[in-house]
C-alpha cells in the first residue's frame, strides 16, 4: 500500500515569513494574506473528514484560524506554520470536544450524494470516501491523503497501530467494492 | 472484477488537495479574532431570539400552572438543577442528531455547543464560579429551546425515537 506524499508543505518565501511573523505581533491584514495562502490547502481535508458535510467543513475550517491566530504566539519557527495549522485542524475536526456537534446532515443532503464544493474529476471516488465508515475514513484520509504514519494516526486515535492498519485495508477495501 | 490496489492509489493520488474557499469565511474570522469577547453571544444572536421567546413562554406556562409563589432564585435554581441533570445525561446530542435540522438552525445548535465547551472548560478552571454556571444553564437552556422549536416544526425524521424508545424515566424532552 502505498502513501502519496500529499501534505500541503507550500514553499513559504520570506513575504509569507513576514505575514506570519506579523501576524505573531497581532497584524489581522497579515493574518488574512495567510488565511488566503493556506485555506484552500485544508479544505480539501476537512470536507472529506467531515464526510462530505460542507457547512461542517467550512465551520472546523473558521475554527481552525480562530485557534491558529490564538496560539500563532507558540509558533516558533514561520516555516513550521503550514504543518502546525494542519495538526490543529486534524485535531478540531476528530476532537471529542466535538461530541455534542451535529454531525449528521439533513435529510434532504443525505438523500443526495455529496457535492465537494470543489470542481471534483472524480466525484465516485470523493463520494465514495465521505460514505465510508467514520473512523475508516479518517484512517483513509490521514494516511493515504495526509501522509501520516499509523504510529502518528494511532496516537492521535488513541488506538493501536495495528488497529489503523486495519481500518485503512477496511477502507481500501470497501473503496475498491464501491468502485468497482 | 475487483480494483487493483495499484489503480486505487492512482485515484487517490489525483485527487485534488487545495480548493477555492468561501469568500464569507474570512469576514467571519476576522470578526472573532478582532471581537473575542464578543463573539460567543454575538453569532449566538440568531438563537437568542428564540431562545428568549421560549424562556419567557416557559416562565409563562410556570406562572400559570398554580405554582406556588417561587423567587426568581428558585424558579432559576429549578432550571439550572434540570439543565444540569439534562446534561449529566447527555441526552440532547442524542435527540439532536435524529432532527432533520436546516443548515441554520444546526449552525446555531454548533454554535450553542461551542459556548457550552468553552463555559465547561472555564468552569473547570474556576469551579463554583455562579456566573458561569448561570450562562452556562441559561445557553443549554437555549440549545435545548432550539430542539424544541425544531420538534415544533415537525422536522423530526420518521426514524425518530418514540415516546416508547425514551431513556427509562424520560417521559418527554419538552423544557
Amino acid at each position: 500500500m502505498e502513501a502519496s506524499v500529499t501534505s500541503f508543505s507550500p514553499t513559504l518565501n520570506d513575504s509569507m515569513d513576514e505575514h506570519i511573523v506579523a501576524a505573531q505581533q497581532g497584524d489581522t491584514r497579515s493574518f488574512e494574506q495567510v488565511y488566503k495562502r493556506y485555506a484552500p490547502g485544508l479544505m480539501p481535508m476537512l470536507w472529506r473528514l467531515s464526510g462530505g458535510d460542507r457547512a461542517l467543513a467550512e465551520d472546523w475550517l473558521q475554527d481552525s484560524f480562530v485557534l491558529a491566530w490564538k496560539k500563532l504566539s507558540q509558533l516558533r519557527e514561520p516555516n513550521a506554520f503550514g504543518g502546525w495549522l494542519r495538526k490543529l485542524a486534524v485535531n478540531l475536526a476528530l476532537s471529542e470536544k466535538r461530541r455534542g456537534r451535529l454531525e449528521s446532515i439533513s435529510e434532504y443532503a443525505e438523500a443526495s450524494a455529496p457535492e465537494p464544493p470543489w470542481p471534483a474529476a472524480d466525484l465516485d471516488l470523493e463520494r465514495a470516501i465521505t460514505d465510508l465508515p467514520k473512523r475508516a475514513r479518517e484512517v483513509l484520509v490521514l494516511f493515504q491523503l495526509e501522509g501520516w504514519t499509523h504510529d502518528e494516526i494511532a496516537k492521535h486515535l488513541k488506538v493501536e497501530p495495528g488497529t489503523s492498519k486495519s481500518q485503512l485495508s477496511r477502507a481500501r477495501s470497501l473503496l475498491k467494492e464501491k468502485l468497482q | 472484477m475487483s480494483m487493483k490496489d495499484e489503480e486505487l492509489d492512482r485515484r487517490l493520488r489525483a485527487l485534488p488537495l487545495t480548493a477555492d474557499v468561501d469568500d464569507a469565511i474570512w469576514p467571519k474570522i476576522e470578526q472573532r479574532i478582532e471581537h473575542p469577547h464578543a463573539r460567543t453571544f454575538g453569532r449566538l444572536k440568531w438563537g437568542g431570539g428564540i431562545a428568549a421567546a421560549v424562556a419567557v413562554v416557559a416562565v409563562l406556562a410556570l406562572l400559570d400552572q398554580d405554582t406556588p409563589n417561587w423567587s426568581e432564585l428558585e424558579l432559576a435554581q429549578t432550571i439550572q438543577a434540570e439543565v444540569r441533570a439534562m446534561n449529566a445525561s447527555n441526552l440532547l446530542p442524542q435527540l439532536a442528531s435524529q432532527i432533520n435540522w436546516s443548515d441554520d438552525m444546526r449552525a446555531a445548535w454548533n454554535e450553542y455547543q461551542t459556548a457550552i465547551d468553552e463555559l465547561e472548560a472555564a468552569l473547570e478552571l474556576n469551579p463554583g464560579y455562579q456566573m458561569l454556571i448561570d450562562t452556562l444553564a441559561a445557553t443549554r437552556l437555549r440549545q435545548s429551546s432550539l430542539l424544541n422549536n425544531a420538534q415544533a416544526t415537525r422536522a423530526i425524521r420518521t426514524s425518530s425515537p418514540t415516546t416508547q424508545e425514551l431513556p427509562e424515566g424520560v417521559t418527554s424532552y419538552e423544557i
